[in-house]
């Protein structure tokens, strides 16, 4: 075995990119809320950028490291530490065989990912080892990390093997700079979604002007939004239709919720506006009372930011490889 | 072609669209919704991630960066996918669509399975047993599969029957089979519910270690056929 908990904390989830194609039995496809930082995580431990990563929540769990691996830590920043040695984020480390990582205190975001070299080699459920909290799978396919649970990594290109920690972890001398993933936080950029013509114009002003709150009710399925209620225009009687990861909806008290990534397959409220997807890596880093900014962007736009975000990210992906090769050969 | 009126493509997003052929809950409709997901599964496009199909619409998730390498489209990704699908219904017109089969499910409606009925009598002026014997004497079509893994959405109802949905959500347990407005369906795992239990079925709606979890599919229908306790308890698997 590669890892062991040894205290799980709040919600402690098994992620790779998901599970689609499934929609058809009412099975979503989930995967990571932040899937810039669960890839990037894979990235830099050397991995598959779609192997399965842990995605934490804070409080965060104690992780004892069985033998040398090659890991990186990326999303939120709970300070960690390994065996009391502060850990950066978005920077490889090889720790040491019993070695126990933890997370004593919260400073920002709100997940972060563990990456091991070779992914986390889970049991898979229709083709897929992302946990899913409500559809009664399984394993950890179907519940989040529990104490004692023990968990082994995949083959990988066993890179750690010539890397040897002198020190309980040795961090390799390189950082993923992550910055254009994450610049202004809190504002959101959305295209409009198909009934945002129907809202009256009060409505539109206050969409465009003000900010909106997170409810403390927001988990992995959606996030709940506080502000002025909002109001259409025409009364609309719509039928469920497919909704995605990011699509925001108009819940009838006049609230806005968005989907996020354990939504439901279909839904029935007026669609305001849709995330767009290179900003949903930052909404998922918001916490309850945190406040979002939103701003319409065109089509052409969103795909343009979506392109540019996967593009760093393969450039990433070769710059990580190239450093790990040469570290190796040093 | 035979274009309809009430139809729209529109985005869902910057990785979804959407057809809508008529925002309505109508069988014929579905049916069309769903010969148009069969014939995209029968030629997807690089980049295709799922087609969800729902009561009047067709929904397909795709993988933008994906789309743009292999098609390398010359106006935004989501028309080129909007425009597929607009291939996709007519093609689906001149399918020739496979008559689904009738799945029949047992149903114990007797009160300890039943803790709505009474209300649904009351409410609509029935008895009891004439709830259950409207229940029993349709045809349900399953439009969509969707809240909850293997929760069909089955219709129409007959509106002697329909009721409001209670008025805050409550648990409800695995195979209880429910109604609302104009619609009947059941609950395959226990969740939190705000439809109206008349009955409860031994059958397991959703295994997720079987090859196909579901048991049910869209498209097919369903008959509600009555048993007694004494077959709900001692039901063969």
């Amino acid at each position: 075995m590669s890892i062991s908990i040894i205290k799980p904390g709040i919600l402690d989830t098994i992620q790779d990119s998901g599970r689609p194609g499934y929609a058809d039995w009412g099975i979503n496809p989930g995967g990571p809320m932040d899937t810039y930082a669960a890839t990037l995580a894979n990235l830099l431990a050397g991995s598959e950028k779609n192997a399965a990563v842990v995605e934490v929540h804070f409080p965060a769990p104690q992780i004892l490291f069985r033998k040398q691996s090659l890991i990186a830590l990326t999303g939120g920043d709970f300070q960690p530490t390994l065996n009391d040695i502060p850990l950066p984020l978005c920077q490889p480390v090889v720790v040491k065989e019993n070695t126990i990582l933890h997370f004593p205190s919260y400073r920002s975001g709100a997940r972060c990912y563990l990456a091991i070299e070779g992914g986390f080699a889970t049991d898979k459920w229709l083709g897929s080892r992302t946990t899913n909290l409500n559809a009664g799978a399984t394993g950890l396919t179907g519940r989040k990390l529990a104490k004692n649970d023990e968990l082994s990594c995949g083959p990988g290109k066993k890179l750690s093997a010539n890397l040897r920690a002198e020190t309980d972890a040795a961090i390799l001398p390189w950082r993923a700079d992550t910055a254009n993933c994450y610049n202004n936080v809190h504002e959101i950029s959305c295209v409009p979604g198909n009934e945002w013509g129907l809202l009256d114009w009060e409505s539109k002003k206050c969409w465009e002007e003000t900010n909106f709150i997170i409810h403390p009710s927001s988990d992995r399925m959606g996030y709940q939004l506080k502000n002025e209620p909002l109001k259409m225009s025409n009364k609309f009687q719509m039928v469920s239709t497919g909704v995605s990861f990011g699509t925001i909806q108009l819940l009838p008290n006049g609230q806005l919720v968005v989907l996020m990534a354990d939504h439901q397959t279909t839904g029935g409220y007026p669609r305001i506006a849709h995330v767009v997807s290179a900003h949903l890596p930052k909404l998922a880093q918001l916490r309850p009372s945190d406040c979002i900014k939103f701003g319409m962007v065109k089509m052409e736009e969103a795909e343009k930011l979506y392109q540019s975000q996967i593009h760093d990210l393969n450039l990433l992906q070769e710059s990580c490889m190239t450093r790990l090769n040469e570290y190796l050969c040093r | 072609m035979r274009y309809l009126a009430t139809m729209t493509i529109y985005s869902l997003g910057d990785a979804a669209v959407v057809m809508d052929l008529g925002n309505s809950i109508d069988q014929s409709l579905n049916q069309q919704v769903n010969a148009m997901k069969v014939w995209v599964r029968d030629h997807p496009f690089d980049g295709l991630r799922d087609a969800v199909s729902a009561y009047s619409s067709l929904t397909l998730h795709y993988d933008p960066l994906v789309v743009q390498q292999h098609y390398q489209p010359k106006q935004t990704i989501s028309s080129w996918v909007q425009s597929y699908l607009t291939k996709v219904y007519d093609e689906s017109l001149t399918m020739e669509t496979d008559k689904e089969e009738t799945v029949v499910i047992p149903v114990c409606y007797e009160e300890e399975f039943s803790p709505d009925l009474a209300t649904v009598a009351e409410t609509t002026g029935l008895t009891t047993e004439d709830v259950i014997e409207i229940h029993l004497a349709g045809l349900y079509h399953i439009y969509m599969i969707g809240f909850l893994p293997g929760f069909p959405y089955m219709g129409k109802l007959d509106p002697r029957i329909a009721v409001p949905r209670k008025s805050s959500p409550r648990m409800v347990t695995a195979g209880s089979v429910a109604i609302t407005g104009l619609q009947t369906g059941i609950y395959p795992i226990g969740s939190p519910g705000g439809w109206q239990i008349i009955g409860s079925t031994p059958v397991r709606l959703f295994d997720p270690g079987a090859e196909i979890p579901a048991l049910l599919r869209p498209g097919q229908k369903v008959k509600f056929s009555r048993i007694e306790k004494n077959d709900y308890v001692n039901f063969d698997h």
